[in-house]
């Protein structure tokens, strides 16, 4: 598999990657072997926000869990290292042991859930869960300074002051799920990897969630991974975005590009398949359905359902290529 | 033979499925082998008096479990004992589960005035006095009293409880979106609750009808110390009785109180555990979990039969 | 509202549902369905279209009977659907079908699927044996391009989630009705399958004289299958009229700022500017006035305590409203 070299000022790398969930049966042997993610290998560069696509079952959340280093039974990594480098070093999130993984999150990576309403204690005021976060994760905790960054970095974020001193029911949802992003960044991480930030939320409330990512980026010089099934999303902030189908990238690639001139026939299925207010011409559906994960076809993932399929599509897997600067893409078509 | 294999093959999954049940089912079928099979080989009416000698320890050539101050055999007057209160305690669980489990199935899925009376009635029966209503009950028929009519004293006494659970499982039902579903496909009330309903009620039903078996008993027990049970019949109740009539324990007849006592707890433990293995089995969570697993491991065998 | 006279089949006239929260002595009121009065036209697709609060599905239940109204009547064809009885009821239930949003809670999971598509045409006599019944449910099956063999003695869970909204979809079908009420039929299905469900659902239009009633926070697949569509806040219908002229040019502040937030998916069509959100909680609902008023950008005195009448403008095919001040005012 052609890859580009590490770069210095890329900040995550992922190789050959493999997460399965291993499901037993009850008596402990092996009923289903789920390929989650199956041999993925991607590179974040510093301060760009990636945006993973893919829809349902395509492995994109056992991804966001794998980065974020939250792997537990029955996900299992079977193959393959997940590097974060931070300027001083490069950390396997896979190989460290929990005390290091506690120091690594929020000071290197952070998680943004998908609903707020999981992250925050509503027993709690606002203040007081940014104090118990900081307390967590900084070697180092002193009460005042940590109050003083909080309000530097709400200030920062646009947020109004007084949130600090409410309970999260006061707040409307929206507002709660900013404030959880304040939260995530708090201490200044590297990357921030956000699971479906603007799922299940209004579309005005959407945009103020959308707009804050890409303040946080500017202002904070973060890297943002941002994961959904939502291609709005993708290309309202993404600077580049990969497609997964079936547990494996398909395609990754400049927004522009990959919205544009899509190399892969299912990126741009789907790509041609979204309406549009104001296009009102007729749209389609790939026929069939993704496949099982379980027993994934051989060859290449998409040729059931694909209208181009040759014979090698069904026996060989096509190879990740670099087809253009940056753009990978994977399709016997190419090349 | 084939066709049997699929639910055969599905009682062995029950049955291993977890170390809880198979010993579980194991003291279950003991405790009917004793009481419904052995008990038929008593040598004579195991409850008559000086039929054996009295006062003798256990020992293993002669009475297993020695013999009462009354004359009678510990050992085969036991499994006589298990058997009327097994009839007691299924009895006194089906009925008062039947009862119960039906007004709660009406009164969750009418609603109205049909509900409020279900309810009221049912719940003024939680909350009437068990022990001395039983007492009473039984004090007034105690010439005809039989296991039987003891069971159903038992029942008019216990569904009041039964009614609140399955209306509540039916409220939550009535809201599911398949309930609208059948609605507007045209199936009527029957139809909804018998064919939508039971499915899900099942593992409540099935772990309520066991635990309930313990209920009777253990309510059988009570009265049977107090002297107010069937003392013509022979149940684990009264043989405790007779044996603290006899103070066994301060004459050192440890056997005569051992043995039903033992039995008792053995019995309550045995349907304790099945009851829980049962639920945990029945959950429509693992119950759907083991369906789709059944089902990949047929296409797995199929696909490697291909290969 | 204006009626669309008898080119209707359903008409909403005046509705309102109250819901009461809280306890026996300190309750408060909560108007989910706010006087809302539409017209659904004959062979036509009506979108509703709203954010969560807006009380669009609380409607679209309203209509199917599932909830009783506090005030106000819908009429399907001839008949009162809040007063309906015995052979009556049957009537609507035949002509009348939902489809809901999880296909996965649609059917029960311990039951085989075709046993409901099977009961439908046996409990409405559209067939008279169960081998009629086969030769119906197949010809549904047909129209959502599945056959009768992949979909018998089948569980739900068998099924992916965009099939088992196909077969959804088909049972509504087996008694051949003349409105369907979809409420979110797509949002839980895959984007890459989407479309061929959307596509069905307007076949059934053209093929069928069916009406549909698509109920969905999503704008872009409402302007997709839509003929017309009323916007929803807060229980009010704020604008309604031609898909084409509400989302290309839309009048209404909200509607204009609902447009505004749409993520395009097109990067050469990037938001340039900020939008200010709401911080802390707003009671939107207890507004006396219009139930926008505290977001709107040109809300004054009046907004706030009075509730707008509903504007007529013009338009191609003389059905486009408008619940504003500002837009009465102005008579745009």
């Amino acid at each position: 598999m052609n890859q580009s070299i590490d770069r210095l000022n890329d900040v995550l790398t992922t190789k050959g990657l493999k997460a399965y969930y291993l499901v037993k049966t009850l008596r402990g042997g092996t009923a289903a072997m789920v390929h989650a993610v199956d041999d993925v290998s991607i590179t974040v560069h510093e301060g760009e926000i990636m945006g993973i696509a893919g829809e349902s079952g395509c492995g994109k959340s056992t991804l966001a869990k794998a980065l974020y280093g939250w792997v537990n039974p029955p996900l299992q990594i079977v193959d393959g290292s997940i590097l974060y480098h931070t300027g001083n070093e490069t950390i396997d999130i896979l190989q460290v042991d929990a005390d290091r993984l506690r120091q690594i999150w929020w000071n290197v990576v952070s998680y943004i859930p998908q609903s707020s309403m999981n992250v925050l204690n509503p027993t709690m005021r606002i203040k007081d869960q940014f104090l118990n976060v900081i307390k967590t994760h900084k070697k180092d905790y002193e009460k005042e300074e940590a109050e003083a960054t909080i309000v530097k970095h709400i200030d920062e974020l646009g947020l109004p002051r007084e949130v600090t001193t409410s309970f999260p029911h006061q707040l409307s949802g929206g507002m709660r799920q900013r404030v959880v992003i304040a939260l995530a960044t708090v201490l200044d991480c590297n990357v921030v990897i956000a699971d479906e930030p603007t799922t299940a939320l209004d579309v005005i409330v959407q945009r103020g969630i959308l707009q804050l990512l890409r303040k946080i980026q500017r202002k904070l010089n973060c890297t943002i991974v941002t994961i959904t099934h939502d291609m709005g999303v993708h290309a309202q902030i993404a600077d580049r975005v990969a497609v997964m189908y079936a547990g494996k990238i398909v395609e990754l690639g400049p927004v522009q590009k990959v919205f544009g001139d899509a190399q892969n026939p299912y990126t741009r299925f789907l790509i041609s398949s979204l309406p549009k207010v104001g296009d009102k011409s007729k749209k389609g559906s790939i026929g069939g359905k993704p496949p099982s994960l379980v027993r994934p076809p051989r060859g290449c993932r998409f040729s059931p359902r694909c209208p181009y399929v040759m014979e090698i599509c069904r026996t060989t897997e096509p190879g990740y290529e670099e087809i253009d600067t940056d753009h990978f893409a994977s399709c016997h078509l190419l090349g | 033979m084939a066709a049997l294999r699929r639910p055969l093959s599905r009682l062995a999954v029950f049955l291993t499925h977890g170390i809880g049940i198979t010993i579980s089912v194991i003291m279950v079928i003991s405790i009917l082998l004793l009481g419904f099979v052995v008990s038929n080989f008593a040598p004579f009416d195991p409850r008559r008096w000086n039929t054996a000698p009295k006062d003798q320890p256990p020992s293993t050539d002669k009475f297993i479990f020695g013999t009462t101050s009354i004359g009678q055999d510990v050992f085969w007057l036991l499994t006589y004992s298990i058997r009327n209160s097994i009839i007691l305690g299924v009895v006194g669980s089906v009925v008062g589960l039947a009862i119960g489990g039906v007004l709660g199935l009406v009164a969750g899925y009418k609603g109205g005035m049909t509900e409020k009376i279900i309810l009221t009635l049912g719940d003024t029966f939680i909350v009437l006095p068990g022990l001395p209503m039983l007492i009473l009950l039984s004090t007034m028929v105690k010439k005809q009293l039989n296991m039987f009519l003891l069971g159903f004293i038992i029942a008019a006494l216990t569904w009041g409880m039964p009614v609140r659970n399955v209306r509540s499982m039916v409220l939550s039902l009535r809201e599911r979106e398949f309930t609208h579903t059948a609605v507007f496909s045209g199936f009527n009330t029957l139809n909804i609750i018998a064919s939508e309903y039971t499915p899900h009620i099942l593992p409540w039903v099935a772990a309520s009808f066991i635990s309930r078996i313990n209920m009777a008993i253990g309510m059988e027990v009570t009265l049977a110390i107090f002297g107010l049970s069937s003392l013509a019949e022979g149940t684990l109740g009264t043989m405790i009785y007779w044996a603290l009539q006899y103070n066994a324990m301060l004459r050192g007849l440890w056997w005569w109180i051992f043995a039903p006592v033992g039995m008792v707890v053995f019995i309550v433990l045995g349907f304790y555990m099945l009851s829980g293995g049962v639920a945990e089995y029945l959950n429509p969570r693992t119950r759907l979990y083991r369906i789709a697993t059944e089902e990949t491991k047929e296409i797995e065998s199929v696909d490697r039969s291909i290969e | 509202m204006k009626e669309l006279t008898d080119s209707a089949i359903l008409k909403i006239d005046n509705i309102t549902k109250i819901f009461k929260l809280g306890g026996l002595f300190f309750g408060s009121e909560l108007a989910a369905v706010d006087h809302v009065s539409l017209d659904v036209g004959r062979e036509k697709v009506l979108s509703l279209v709203g954010e969560s609060g807006s009380g669009k599905t609380t409607l679209s239940r309203i209509i199917l009977g599932m909830i009783e109204p506090t005030s106000g009547r819908i009429l399907y064809e001839d008949l009162d659907i809040t007063k309906l009885k015995g052979r009556e009821l049957r009537r609507f239930r035949k002509e009348v079908q939902p489809i809901f949003q999880n296909p996965f809670e649609t059917f029960n999971p311990f039951k085989k699927v075709d046993r409901y598509l099977l009961g439908s045409a046996l409990s409405f006599e559209i067939a008279g044996s169960k081998s009629e019944a086969k030769k119906r449910v197949s010809e549904s099956l047909d129209i959502v391009d599945l056959s009768y063999n992949v979909v018998e003695d089948k569980y739900p869970h068998e099924f992916s989630g965009g099939e088992l909204q196909r077969v959804s979809i088909a049972r509504a079908l087996v008694t051949n009705p003349r409105l369907l009420i979809a409420d979110e039929p797509v949002s839980m299905i895959d984007a890459s399958t989407r479309m061929s469900i959307l596509n069905i659902l307007m076949g059934l239009k053209r093929k069928f004289d069916m009406s549909i009633v698509y109920i969905t926070h999503d704008l872009d697949t409402a302007y997709y299958v839509s003929d017309q569509i009323a916007v929803m806040c807060r229980g009010c219908v704020v604008e309604c009229g031609d898909v084409e002229d509400v989302l290309t040019n839309p009048v209404h502040p909200y509607s204009q700022m609902l447009l505004k937030c749409l993520p395009e998916p097109d990067p050469e069509k990037r938001w340039k500017d900020q939008i200010e959100l709401a911080g802390l909680e707003v009671k939107e609902y207890e507004t006396a006035g219009c139930k926008f008023s505290k977001r709107c950008p040109s809300a004054d005195k009046k907004c706030l305590e009075n509730r707008p009448p509903d504007t007529e403008l013009e338009s191609k095919s003389g059905y486009r409203f408008v619940k504003c001040w500002k837009c009465a005012r102005e008579g745009v």
